[in-house]
């Protein structure tokens, strides 16, 4: 271990670090923790290790809505490793709602975590008054207000995503989305506000029918940079009308932005999602800490496709440092 | 330039796992890495995304070579069997620092207590890096703090502009990054500690390396004077490989 010394803002600054000594107490932190841990009546490891003592729930139900699919079950494989209390699982896609009902009675949760929409509309039926924290669920704010719910909402805030933007593409000054009003008109407020900071105008085009998204897009495309696909169900209401979208862009000679994976195959230059283990952590620690934990939580962590084809195509500058932010690559 | 080799030693693999960062980028590693090598000695790269299966292969291998963060190096058990032979390099420099950054209603380490803290890095290194940048008397704090992994960065550094968490632990040039991009965010942030320099990743060999693992560190070596090779690098955080310095690999291997 290098040993030099270390700065401590509004601290004592002629601390040097000890290694032998920083060791020591951050073993007897820890063990001290462990032995809390072990006489404690719930298991409150995180990753493995004790950090913070906080009264959760005493068991969780998980409601997957379909666990053969890959992103809800690293969301609840991240969950359950992070959560550090006992679970019961149950697939919305093989158990019917009766059955769900007799689940809950038997389980008796004191939380119940659904994965995805389905299973949210189901928990959300069987049970008016257990707590219900949701997540991965595609458009959550057209649910109902209930009671005693949080959720961790499914896109990257605007911030995060146009910081990214930036991060990966330097140049684009100039970002055009169409847009429902109805829907989206304080989404793209937030989104014009948050492009300021990071030095892109977003210029929005509205539609009230999906028959005017063609046009839409033409007239945004002569004078932006890229176009960003948001989750709209009046832009994208059905998998014809996102594939028009993409050719409209492509015949337009305009690259696309998307916030989701799912497009990956209509060519995108760009996707900027969330990182689902993340959400499966930070799903645990809203459960573990239920009193104190906000209604509505943003996901944090990111997961980046890059299509270098589509870069090469579209002619763009991109910035190779950020290539250690990457996790799909397309050649 | 990429030089083109025959098939003269048989080919060695690169085994990759990182502490301090938690993207999931293994199968993107994996392409990028393999097709790099295909033209230059058939090498291969295998990354890992845990450290316990990283660590098994290392026990049980004779031969190849073993990139990883130069903090986990120094925790490694059989690290005696294992030379540093190759140090990474960003922005000219072979080591970088640390530090905690928070949000602008936190003027202490102090008000760190009960917070949610991210980090791209393992939850292991990422309680060292506290350990270390927490002074002695407030190593109290650490059985409070609330550690939220994130995949990068510039996530976990945005998680504290969002809100999501109190502060962040990451490299310096993460912050100077989120500055460039982001100058609103950065000027949100209040840097609470700064840790100590510490060396980028290394690439570990063992002591008497086999022909083909010998030309692998020369294929790493050689990766930082091509457009494929540093492309590949900058998918670890790096310009190029260097030979690790006598002082370096001393500092390491103590």
């Amino acid at each position: 271990m290098i040993a030099r010394p270390t700065r401590f803002f509004g601290m004592d600054a002629r601390r040097r670090s000890d290694p032998v000594r920083r060791r020591a107490a951050a073993a007897a932190v820890a063990l001290g923790l462990l032995a809390m841990t072990l006489h404690a009546p719930r298991d409150t490891r995180i990753g493995g290790v004790a950090l913070a003592q906080v009264d959760g729930p005493g068991k969780i139900l998980i409601v997957s809505s379909d666990r053969s699919v890959a992103k809800y079950a690293a969301v609840q494989a991240a969950f359950e490793a992070s959560v550090g209390v006992p679970t019961v699982e149950v697939d919305v896609a093989a158990t019917s709602e009766a059955q769900l009902r007799r689940m809950i009675a038997r389980t008796d949760p004191d939380l119940i975590y659904c994965i995805g929409s389905n299973a949210y509309q189901a928990a959300a039926d069987a049970t008016r008054s257990k707590p219900i924290l949701f997540s991965s669920a595609i458009n959550w704010q057209r649910f109902p207000n209930r009671k005693q719910t949080r959720v961790i909402a499914n896109e990257l805030p605007v911030t995060a995503q146009l910081t990214l933007f930036r991060h990966f593409f330097p140049s684009v000054r100039r970002i055009g989305v169409v847009f429902s009003p109805a829907i989206n008109r304080q989404w793209l407020e937030d989104a014009v506000r948050a492009g300021g900071e990071v030095g892109i105008e977003v210029v929005g085009s509205r539609v009230r029918r999906a028959g005017q998204v063609g046009d839409a897009v033409r007239e945004l495309a002569s004078g932006v940079d890229a176009l960003w696909l948001t989750p709209d169900p009046v832009v994208l209401g059905s998998v014809e009308e996102a594939r028009r979208y993409f050719n409209l862009a492509e015949s337009a000679g305009v690259p696309v932005f998307a916030y989701s994976p799912a497009f990956i195959e209509l060519g995108p230059v760009l996707v900027v999602g969330p990182d689902m283990a993340t959400i499966g952590r930070q799903a645990a620690w809203v459960a573990r800490d239920w009193e104190n934990a906000r209604d509505v939580s943003s996901p944090v962590g990111s997961e980046v496709t890059l299509n270098l084809k589509r870069v090469q195509r579209f002619r763009m500058d991109f910035n190779h440092d950020a290539l250690d932010a990457v996790n799909h690559l397309i050649r | 330039m990429l030089v083109i080799r025959g098939d003269g030693g048989g080919s060695a693999t690169a085994h990759f796992f990182s502490s301090e960062s938690s993207i999931n980028n293994f199968n993107m590693l994996k392409t990028e890495f393999d097709s790099l090598f295909a033209s230059a000695g058939g090498h291969k790269i295998q990354p890992f995304n845990n450290r316990v299966d990283f660590e098994r292969i290392l026990a049980g291998s004779r031969t190849g070579l073993f990139v990883m963060s130069s903090w986990h190096y120094t925790q490694l058990a059989t690290r005696a069997q294992w030379k540093p032979v190759l140090i990474g390099v960003h922005n000219q420099r072979t080591t970088q620092r640390h530090v905690i950054s928070a949000g602008p209603a936190f003027r202490g380490l102090a008000d760190l207590n009960s917070q949610t803290i991210a980090s791209a890095g393992t939850l292991e290194f990422t309680m060292e890096l506290l350990s270390e940048m927490i002074p002695p008397d407030h190593q109290d704090l650490l059985g409070t703090l609330r550690i939220l992994i994130v995949p990068k960065d510039i996530d976990a550094l945005l998680a504290v502009g969002f809100g999501v968490a109190g502060a962040a632990v990451t490299t310096e040039s993460g912050v100077e990054k989120l500055g460039r991009i982001n100058p609103r965010q950065r000027e949100q942030l209040r840097q609470l500690a700064v840790g100590p320099e510490r060396p980028l990743l290394i690439v570990a060999a063992p002591h008497r390396p086999d022909p083909a693992t010998l030309d692998l560190i020369e294929v790493l070596l050689d990766m930082g004077t091509h457009e494929a090779g540093r492309q590949r690098l900058s998918m670890l955080g790096l310009d190029a490989w260097m030979p690790i310095g006598p002082e370096q690999s001393e500092e390491l291997v103590e």
